[in-house]
Order: structure tokens, then C-alpha cells, then sequence
């Protein structure tokens, strides 16, 4: 069993009360819950901000029972989803069968099918929007350095030198980095993309 | 560079930025999971001794900043409040979105946005006339000389405050509108407080008229009635007392205020202002005694105390029966 020997140090730095620590825990993860809450309630950024608090601080009193045999992320987003429900049932907005492609446990790989024909069906444009939206998901399932320097160069457009300097790094290690960002990005996103041709495999034997 | 790599690349480059939660968002969810994690780590109470430090650095941070804001060229300064009165954690949100105690903090300028923590209040003397007060777990950002964005929380908004609140100018009240995600708030003079949760909106009226500008609805209220606006619905009328319970924190943010030479019908008159309730004398000649009666001195405690510990020492009785005061000479 892996063991997430850097999520690890973080969480036993925290328990110690380490100021840079903290800082380090929320900044990499508040942004990536509040996105992974955000979805799941029907795009209400209040909602999504307050599920987000929410289950960091439910998991800031939890610390102790982390074992790292999860990538630190992923706890979290075990805690988000349950923080969500009660959100919803709070609310009175239970919504039945919220599976994200994302929520399906084994995937596989396809990029190229972005290249659609001018006119689609109502299944394609569906297949077009949510790969779209799995690139978002897929930047947040990576390290948060790798999300963000695979955002700044190629979503946003920056220079290595700009990202560079906002790393403070050099610009070696800025290539260096983005090729294992790339590396990395590769391999979640086929995973994601393919669990959802079988999601929709199935919509359409169902 | 490889097919696999230019493929990734164009695909990057179809996709849009990921969202991200507002700074004031994030600065308000930050302090509340630090609050958490010190509870839980214990560390506030093993770092005790580095308050002293902690509380300058702050104080250093918190003028370093507002000496950088003062620096942005291009950047009018526009200072839309002044604090009259504050209690409790008050924060301002810097650079990053991290918050930094201001609790000496004495203008408000046009751009910066005030977070109150727990068991805080502030109250303000708004520039261009009335008094604006702020209840614990609160966020707000001074947008310009005549508006606000409430982002949560609870204020509340006299246009025409007792004239014995110094700094207040009642006597050229400007607009003022509190801004919402549910809607504009803007009033016809008067004193109404505004509440803002996650899911829904509330408007409670003590005098005068209110308008709202819904996102989906627009809606009035009048004095005793509160307006409430949830989700797309359309908004519900209740109606509501004008004191009590719900309208006591008002009653804690109160300034202090200088009664020195002023009658006690002055005094009196402050005091059913702030606590939304009627004074009525039990006949002329109590009035009249009430506007000969001059005080000394300042009061620095809330309306309701004021009002016991100011009325033993006179020759007044008072008895509160719902929204009045009835004041009569003593027997």
C-alpha cells in the first residue's frame, strides 16, 4: 500500500501547530475544495465556499486519524462529499445519483475525440463539455504545483520566465517541472476521460 | 516535441481558467480554519507569551499596509467612514487575502473590506451622513461614498441618528445602499437592519421605507416589517416588532455619546432611537420637566443600561410597555 510520505510530514507538522504549515495546507487545498464543492451544488460559489470551510475545519479536528495510505486531497474530498450531502439535505435540495465522471473509481485514457465533427448530437456536445470540465478536474487531482504551472502556461498563457518568477525558480526548473506536470496530467486525465465513455457507454445501453 | 506533448498542449488550451473562490472569500474561510486548528493544536495557549509580539507585528503589518494603499498611484482615497465605536476582533483584509487585526483602525477608505469576529461589533459614522453598525460575524466592503457589499452577516443603518451621537451629520444625509448577492437594499430615510445568511436575505424595517432591488424580485417594507428574500423566490413579507431580541446587538455598537448640557428629553430621546421603542411622558408637566432636566458628563454604556443607572439618580420612574417607555415623575 502506498503511503503518502509528503501528505504525511505536512499533517504531523500541523498537529506540532506549525504556522507555515497551515498556511501551506490551506492555501494548496481551500481553492481545489471550494471547486470540487462548486460542482456539486449546482454552481452556488456561497455554498461552495461555506462546504469548503466547512470540511477543512471538520478535518483540521480530525488530523490525527489521517494515515496517509490516501493522498491528502483525496481525504479531504471524502470528508467535502459527505459535507455536501448534509449541505444539500440542510438545505432541503436533496438531489438523487450526483455521479461525476470524476466520483467513478477505475478509468482509462482518450484525448484526441476533442476534434468533433461541426455538428454534434446531444451526446457528443454532453461528451465535448464534461472532457472540458475533466481538464479542470483533472488540474485539480494533480500536486497544486503541477494544476498551477500547467494553468499558467498554457491556460492562461504566461511565459516560462513569468512563471519562473512567480515560483521563484529558475527557468530550467520551470521546464523541468512542467514536463512532469505534462507527464502527470497525461496520465489522470485519461483515466478520467475514459470513465466517462463508460459512463456514457452505459447511459446508452440503459 | 513529441505528438503526445502538442496534443496535451492544444488540449490545455481549449480549457478555461479553473474558478476561484473571491478574496474576501477566502480571507473569511482562512481565519475560521485557523480559529479550528489553534483550538485544536492548543497553540493559542502555548504561544500566550507571544501575544505582546504577535499583537505589534500586527499593528506594524496593519500600518505598513494602509501606508502601501496610500502609495497606489492613480488611486483616490476616498474616505467613506469613520469608527466612532468598536469591541470584540475587528480584521481588514490585505494583499492575499489574509486578514489582519485593525482594531485600532479609525477611517474607512473607498475599496477596503472589515470582517468582525466573534462576540465583535463596530459602529461607524458614515461620510456622507447616518450611522452604520456592524454585528459580530460580519463582512463587508466599502464600495464607494454611497454604497456597500454585504457579503455576510448583519448591519444596521440610521440615516437620521440622535444628533447626540457626535460625528453623525444628520443634517445632509446622502443615498446609501447596501449591495447583496440577493439585491440592492437603498432606503427612504429611515433606520433598518439587513441580514444576510447563505440561503436567504432579510430586511427589517424600524422606520421609514425600504426598497429592494432583487436579483429576481424587487420588493418594499415598511416600519414593523421585514422583508425576506430566499433562492428565486419571490420575496415574503412578515411582520416584525421594531425592538427586542433580534434588534439588542444594535444596543451593544451604540457610540458613546456626550450629554453634557443637554436635557434629559435629549438623553431620552437617544435612548428610544437606539432601543426602536416610543418614549411617552405621563403628562406635559413630566415633559416639561424632561426638557429643563440637563445632564452631565458622557455615557459610555449601552441605551439600556444608560437608561437604568441615568434614571435612578433623577426623579424619573420608567417602565418599558412593549415598543414604549413610559416616564413619569417619581412618587
Amino acid at each position: 500500500m502506498a503511503v503518502y510520505l509528503d501528505d504525511k510530514k505536512l499533517i504531523k507538522q500541523l498537529l506540532a501547530g506549525d504556522e507555515p504549515a497551515f498556511e501551506r495546507f490551506f492555501e494548496e487545498n481551500f481553492a481545489r475544495l471550494y471547486r470540487f464543492a462548486l460542482v456539486r451544488l449546482s454552481d452556488d460559489p456561497d455554498a461552495a465556499r461555506e462546504v469548503a470551510q466547512i470540511t477543512l475545519t471538520r478535518a483540521v479536528r480530525k488530523l490525527h486519524t489521517y494515515r496517509a495510505e490516501s493522498a491528502l486531497f483525496t481525504w479531504l474530498c471524502a470528508i467535502c462529499r459527505n459535507e455536501t450531502s448534509d449541505w444539500l439535505a440542510k438545505q432541503g435540495r436533496y438531489r438523487e445519483h450526483i455521479v461525476l465522471v470524476e466520483d467513478y473509481p477505475e478509468v482509462q485514457a482518450a484525448v484526441d475525440s476533442l476534434q468533433l465533427p461541426e455538428q454534434m448530437s446531444p451526446e457528443h456536445h454532453y461528451r465535448r463539455v464534461e472532457l472540458l470540465r475533466l481538464i479542470q478536474v483533472t488540474l485539480d487531482k494533480l500536486p497544486p504545483r503541477y494544476g498551477d504551472v500547467l494553468e499558467w502556461k498554457y491556460i492562461e498563457g504566461h511565459s516560462i520566465k513569468e512563471i519562473s518568477g512567480k515560483l521563484d525558480i529558475g527557468d530550467e526548473a520551470t521546464q523541468s517541472l512542467l514536463a512532469r506536470a505534462k507527464r502527470a496530467f497525461s496520465d489522470v486525465y485519461s483515466t478520467l476521460s475514459n470513465g466517462l465513455d463508460q459512463q456514457l457507454n452505459e447511459l446508452a445501453k440503459s | 516535441m513529441s505528438n503526445v506533448d502538442e496534443s496535451l498542449e492544444q488540449l490545455l488550451s481549449k480549457a478555461s481558467p479553473r474558478p476561484v473562490p473571491d478574496d474576501v472569500a477566502t480571507a473569511v474561510a482562512r481565519e475560521a480554519v485557523r480559529a479550528e486548528w489553534q483550538a485544536v493544536t492548543g497553540k493559542h495557549r502555548t504561544k500566550k507569551n507571544m501575544v505582546g509580539f504577535a499583537v505589534a507585528a500586527t499593528i506594524l503589518v496593519a500600518v505598513f499596509s494602509l501606508f502601501n494603499q496610500f502609495r497606489v498611484p492613480d488611486t483616490a482615497m476616498v474616505q467613506v467612514a469613520s469608527i466612532q465605536k468598536s469591541f470584540g476582533p475587528i480584521f481588514i483584509v490585505g494583499e492575499q487575502s489574509v486578514l489582519t487585526r485593525a482594531d485600532n483602525l479609525e477611517v474607512i477608505h473607498a475599496g477596503q473590506t472589515i470582517v468582525t469576529g466573534e462576540e465583535s461589533g463596530i459602529a461607524f459614522a458614515w461620510a456622507e451622513g447616518g450611522s452604520l453598525r456592524f454585528d459580530a460575524n460580519t463582512t463587508v466592503e466599502f464600495r464607494d461614498d454611497d454604497s456597500v457589499y454585504l457579503h455576510s452577516g448583519r448591519v444596521y443603518f440610521d440615516s437620521t441618528p440622535s444628533e447626540l451621537i457626535s460625528g453623525i451629520d444628520v443634517a445632509d444625509i446622502g443615498s446609501f445602499k447596501i449591495e447583496t448577492k440577493y439585491g440592492v437594499v437603498s432606503h427612504v430615510g429611515t433606520q433598518f437592519m439587513t441580514q444576510l445568511e447563505s440561503d436567504e436575505l432579510r430586511v427589517s424595517v424600524r422606520e421609514g421605507r425600504v426598497a429592494v432591488v432583487g436579483t429576481y424580485y424587487p420588493g418594499t417594507a415598511l416600519r414593523g416589517q421585514q422583508l425576506k428574500f430566499s433562492g428565486r423566490q419571490r420575496p415574503v413579507v412578515l411582520d416584525i416588532l421594531e425592538y427586542g431580541d433580534a434588534w439588542d446587538w444594535i444596543g451593544r455598537t451604540s457610540p458613546t455619546i456626550d450629554v453634557d448640557g443637554r436635557s434629559a428629553h435629549e438623553f431620552l430621546d437617544w435612548i428610544g432611537r437606539e432601543l426602536g421603542r416610543n418614549i411617552e411622558y405621563s403628562d406635559e408637566t413630566m415633559e416639561q420637566l424632561a426638557r429643563k432636566a440637563i445632564l452631565k458628563g458622557r455615557v459610555v454604556d449601552e441605551p439600556a443600561i444608560a437608561l437604568r443607572q441615568r434614571m435612578a439618580t433623577a426623579a424619573f420612574e420608567w417602565r418599558y410597555e412593549e415598543g414604549t417607555i413610559y416616564v413619569s415623575i417619581s412618587e
